[in-house]
């Protein structure tokens, strides 16, 4: 399309969006700044029902932002934009825990305010929070993996007690015992999971809590139907910090092509969607949305995992020749640039770690060379596993190319997403090459380092290290790291073995991808929180500005 | 007047043969048409390449990943992933073609079976076939087909093919055996067994050739409904899977940028509707033709 | 009579139950296990095995197929294994959105084919005929979700005339909001499905007006309306309705491109999402609903014919 035809295009979408949403021009851009205002009723659409509205089963980071609007439990983190935003604070407890007996022993203390919303609210007590991470062991909760150094979870793992010998609780003292050290254990503490839920409800409605949600944060449900909406209403009952909103109603079953025209009529506030490609293009042409678009780190490495004990991959010139290969730059294209090329494995947006700025090739003279070394001079068949959600496939087309112009011929297994990452995990399949895309469970780099690189942490089924990679020092590093205490030794002792990772090279990381939300012109309140979980209790909308609000605009 | 003649003399239906005919003939000759007469490639990618336009380099694919429009280089326009639209469209119509036709015969074959068995042998084989034809039937075929690719083997041409053959056989089967049991009850069908010709005989001499006409006609129709039928399974992005092109996943690789990038969209659409507009007008004129005392003709 | 139609509602509840093994068998040659997808990336052996019991699943699946039949006799279709809901629950919730899409695209697509196919009929050879032809020919050739995207584009996109998916209900926003948010699915499904009635009645007129009768009628000399209005058009309507009761059918099922395309959470969608959850509770639900439809309108369609052909009553 020729540059004057697009830009004419693009006047008369402006124009026409001018004449369409006087509204924009009304409030400041972006998220807003002075005091918020409490009181109002925002809308946000998404086209997913949320999993659930349990803390113990609700697991993604769709549904986490409405989860954690209702269940907060013992403690949270800092409501600040950036790395501030990682530090936890008391939040149902008293204070921070006192960490004993060499940190394993936990102990907490409720605050006597704290309540269950209507229409329990009554007092929650130590006992409360001893049930619902007993809970999480009876009801199979995603998360119970989390949890698994409690002293007692491997009985309750394998079925054999269902109640935690390492959870003590004594009115409204909670101790929490765990085998070793861990200096992660405070963050997986303050999980929605281990949110409180009251016995006489849960063991009413085993199987529906979702439907009988009993709140422990700013907002309660009002209302649930299911493919419709959730309407959230402010919570008086919750002893912290009140929300600013009155109500806050989740449109269901609104696409996110829709969800972006209906928020530019400002028919709609925000919603839990990426925002897809062509609206972000055409956002991003329009001066005065381009500033309620926000993009993000996602904490988040799209990467190519090898298989470390199988054919051609085995030899780590071979891995390297693949790093090389990779031009990340037309990547970037696929994703609309909403990322960032990753010269690393960890993404860079983690407390303590920055870009290493490693691989920037492509260079295809130097991985003909390390695959001729290798004994690969005419290079190599194999097949590249991935799925069919956009972008995966271009991604995967690209790539494709890439590696074939330095002599490997890769061809495509493309499966359904859905089935994906059980098959990859599945050892006995003998993936040798795929796409894997990991995104940060909690903010630290142990849940990519440990959960993917560490050899320790190979299974036969569910396996999350796909490549089969066991380094010795790898895993020494990652486990010492684990139990550093002191945050700025940890941060090098990670950064140390993501160097080691990007010499080995089982992986080789393409992009860290950015997530992108877009917000009305009345909403303000919304910052890119670390653990990237909008934290709808901060939401306000703003005062029109005075100037333009007393013009004449044709009514909407 | 022949069939042949008949169906010469329908103009439109000529017309869309020779299209489908120009069409077979381009995605044959595939290879050769891009490569040496366009030289272009539908699987190059030019992601990082630039083109002249209106007199200035551009990227083929920019920064937010808009491709480049129709111009010198690319006829219809790039993809976004910096293919050749046109050329992928000459390669997409080859497997759109053959899994259609594929499809297309295997619901023949199975319908053929079916019909020809439950309107020949009656009784319980027929009660029991026309009851799982009636089941799978109930089924939506949309839905039976996403099922089915859902759990056959993902991105294998095989698969849709045996999706379009297993969706489509049941009207067919119907058809022969409706026809079938009609044909039965004709004098000559009794006077051949009265001679002493047994069941197989009476079937080949007697009742194929009166099945053929139904036949072609299922056939034709059974193709522009298979085409429809691969786009619609590749628009919900279980039918073909890239980097294979079809048509219809031309349309669902392109669907997301529709707005800045109409080019990608709209001519696979376009071909599909040509295509499929050929074979109905071609069905129409074998059923004319073929089918005595179903003439409709009134076109000039 | 009464044989005829108990033997047939015998053979329609058998294939009801072997609509539910078809599709029963599909699904049990799913490599992946549902518990798996379910248990997410951190699942162990253990959590899948308490899923697995949670949901029944650990039974053989001849147990599980039976245990299904007879409880969905009964009204109860399950929970799914996504959203804990019911499953006839959420398909009935869904059916009004389903409704609403197919009545008033038949009503569309009824008031547009049936004339165009009248007038086709009457003037054979004019240009009406060949615009009506060409018009049709459109319709029946083109992908559904090509013609609704550029609808969607055109219409609701650049000249904001239609709002964008989000389905109301009458109750809530009133009978005019409702249909406004319902046009463009109207007329995306009407113009697929007018094609092939103004074909059909196009094609039964002219079939009609060759026969020995109609030319009596002309030949005693009545008017030609009254022998189109009277003769003609009365015995082309059977197959038509035929068909439509075949379509509506089949549309309650759920039109699953256009409910995707324009974000209609009707049966379609809900088909759709719960194929590829591998949500096999909602699947079972949503195609045996939609089989139900099928089976009745044919069992109607086989008692009509029955009593109007006479002949059709050896047959079976």
């Amino acid at each position: 399309m020729s540059l004057r035809l697009f830009l004419f295009a693009a006047a008369l979408t402006a124009a026409a969006g001018c004449v369409r949403q006087p509204e924009i021009t009304n409030y400041e851009p972006g998220p807003g700044s002075g005091t918020p205002r409490r009181g109002g009723h925002a809308v946000f659409v998404r086209e997913e029902d949320p999993d659930y509205l349990d803390p113990a089963l609700s697991y993604g980071t769709y549904s986490a932002a409405v989860n954690e609007a209702l269940y907060h439990t013992l403690l949270d983190y800092a409501h600040v934009p950036g790395p501030e935003g990682a530090r936890l604070e008391p939040d149902l407890a008293q204070s921070l825990p006192d960490i004993r007996e060499g940190g394993t022993l936990y102990c907490f203390l409720v605050r006597p305010e704290a309540r269950f919303a209507a229409p329990l609210r009554r007092h929650i007590t130590a006992q409360d929070f001893k049930y619902s991470i007993e809970r999480l062991f009876r009801v199979a909760s995603p998360g119970v993996s989390f949890y698994r150094h409690i002293v007692g979870a491997d009985r309750a793992l394998a079925g054999k007690d269902s109640v935690l010998s390492g959870v003590i609780a004594h009115g409204d003292s909670l101790y929490v015992r765990i085998t070793d050290p861990d200096p992660t254990f405070l963050q997986i503490l303050s999980m929605p999971f281990t949110a409180p839920v009251p016995r006489e409800v849960a063991e009413r409605y085993p199987n529906t809590l979702s439907q009988h949600t009993v709140a422990t944060g700013p907002f309660r449900v009002a209302e649930f139907t299911p493919r419709r909406r959730v309407l959230l209403v402010r919570n008086p009952d919750y002893c912290g910090q009140p929300a600013w909103l009155d109500t806050f109603e989740l449109r269901l079953g609104v696409t996110a092509a829709n969800a972006v025209a209906l928020t530019r009529r400002g028919l709609v506030d925000g919603g839990f969607y990426e925002v897809p490609p062509a609206e972000f293009v055409r956002l991003q042409s329009d001066s005065a949305w381009r500033r309620q678009v926000s993009v993000d780190d996602g904490l988040e490495t799209d990467y190519l995992f090898m298989n470390v004990r199988q054919g051609p991959f085995r030899d780590r010139r071979v891995r390297q020749a693949v790093a090389w290969a990779i031009d990340r730059r037309a990547l970037l294209k696929v994703y609309s640039g909403k990322a960032a090329v990753a010269g690393e494995f960890c993404p860079t947006g983690m407390p303590g770690m920055h870009p290493l700025e490693r691989y920037l090739g492509p260079d295809v003279a130097k991985a003909r060379r390390l695959l001729a070394e290798a004994g690969y001079p005419n290079g190599f068949a194999a097949r590249l596993s991935g799925y069919t959600t956009e972008p995966v496939p271009r991604l995967l087309t690209i790539v494709q190319q890439q590696l074939a112009d330095v002599g490997i011929q890769v061809e495509l297994d493309l499966g359904e997403a859905v089935g994906y990452t059980s098959m990859a995990q599945d050892t006995s399949r003998h993936i040798a090459f795929g796409y894997y895309a990991w995104t940060a469970d909690y903010v630290d780099p142990s849940n990519f380092f440990d959960t993917l690189l560490n050899g320790h942490r190979i299974t036969a089924l569910n396996n999350n290290d796909l490549s089969l990679f066991d380094d010795p020092w790898v895993n020494a590093h990652i486990e010492r790291a684990m139990a550093e205490p002191d945050d700025s030794a940890r941060a090098r002792q990670w950064r140390a073995v993501d160097e080691r990772v990007m010499d080995e090279a089982p992986v080789v990381p393409l992009v860290h991808y950015h997530e992108s939300r877009l917000y009305s012109a009345r909403l303000g309140g919304w910052y890119r929180h670390i653990t990237r979980i909008l934290k709808i209790e901060d939401l306000y909308l703003k005062e029109p500005r005075a100037e333009l609000a007393t013009a004449a605009h044709p009514s909407r | 007047m022949t069939a042949a003649r008949r169906f010469a003399q329908d103009r439109w239906a000529v017309v869309g043969l020779v299209f489908l005919a120009l069409l077979a003939l381009a995605a044959v000759a595939a290879p050769v048409l891009v490569d040496r007469v366009l030289h272009a490639s539908a699987f190059r990618l030019g992601m990082m390449d630039r083109v002249e336009v209106g007199g200035r380099p551009v990227e083929v694919v920019d920064e937010l990943g808009v491709p480049v429009g129709p111009n010198a280089r690319f006829p219809l326009g790039a993809d976004l992933i910096g293919r050749d639209v046109l050329a992928r469209m000459i390669y997409g119509a080859r497997v759109s073609l053959v899994v259609s036709t594929l499809g297309t015969l295997l619901a023949v074959l199975l319908g053929l079976a079916v019909g020809l068995t439950a309107g020949f042998y009656r009784g319980t084989v027929d009660t029991i076939l026309s009851r799982f034809v009636d089941a799978m039937m109930a089924i939506p075929i949309l839905l039976l087909a996403i099922a089915l690719a859902s759990v056959l083997p993902q991105g294998s041409v095989w698969t849709v093919v045996l999706i379009l053959g297993l969706v489509n056989w049941t009207y067919l089967a119907r058809i022969i055996r409706a026809e079938v049991l009609s044909l039965r009850e004709k004098e000559y069908v009794e006077a051949a067994r009265a001679l002493g010709a047994n069941d197989p005989a009476i079937l080949l001499r007697h009742l194929l050739p009166n099945l053929i006409g139904p036949l072609l006609v299922f056939a034709t129709l059974s193709m522009a409904g298979n085409i429809l039928l691969e786009s619609a399974l590749s628009f919900l992005g279980v039918g073909i899977q890239p980097p294979t092109p079809s048509w219809g996943n031309m349309i669902q690789e392109g669907m997301a940028f529709y707005s800045v990038a109409w080019w990608i969209t709209l001519f696979p659409g376009l071909a599909i509707l040509a295509t499929v507009i050929s074979l109905n007008l071609v069905g129409d004129g074998l059923r004319d033709a073929l089918v005595p005392g179903s003439r409709q003709r009134l076109r000039a | 009579m009464t044989a005829f139609l108990v033997r047939r509602l015998v053979w329609s509840v058998v294939v009801l139950v072997m609509v539910c093994a078809i599709t029963f068998t599909i699904f049990f040659a799913v490599p992946g296990k549902p518990a798996q997808l379910i248990a997410g990336k951190y699942g162990t052996q253990e959590t899948i095995a308490l899923i697995e019991k949670r949901l029944g699943l650990d039974q053989p699946k001849p147990v599980q197929f039976v245990r299904f039949v007879s409880r969905a006799a009964v009204g109860d279709w399950g929970f799914s294994y996504v959203s804990q809901q019911p499953v006839l629950g959420t398909i009935l919730q869904a059916f009004p959105k389903t409704l609403s899409l197919t009545l008033g695209a038949v009503v569309i697509w009824l008031l547009i084919g049936i004339p165009v196919g009248i007038l086709s009929a009457l003037k054979p050879g004019s240009i009406w005929d060949r615009a009506a032809m060409v018009f049709t020919l459109v319709g029946i050739s083109a992908p559904a979700y090509w013609i609704g995207l550029v609808f969607l584009r055109v219409f609701s996109d650049q000249l904001g005339w239609f709002p964008i998916g989000d389905y109301v209900e009458i109750a809530q926003a009133g009978v005019l909001s409702w249909a406004h948010h319902l046009v463009l699915p109207w007329v995306t499904l009407a113009l697929l499905y007018a094609g092939w009635y103004a074909r059909m009645t196009r094609a039964q007129m002219l079939d009609i007006a060759r026969l020995d009768y109609v030319r009596t009628a002309y030949a005693k000399g009545l008017p030609r309306r009254v022998v189109v209005g009277r003769h003609i058009l009365r015995n082309a309507m059977l197959p038509l309705v035929t068909m439509l009761g075949m379509d509506v059918a089949y549309l309650f099922g759920g039109a699953v491109l256009t409910e995707t395309v324009f974000g209609i959470p009707g049966i379609g969608g809900l088909a759709w999402r719960a194929i590829r959850m591998r949500d096999l509770p909602m699947v079972m639900g949503t195609v045996l609903f939609a089989a139900v439809f099928i089976v009745v309108a044919n069992l109607i369609v086989d008692l009509l014919y029955f009593s109007l052909d006479p002949r059709i009553q050896t047959e079976s």
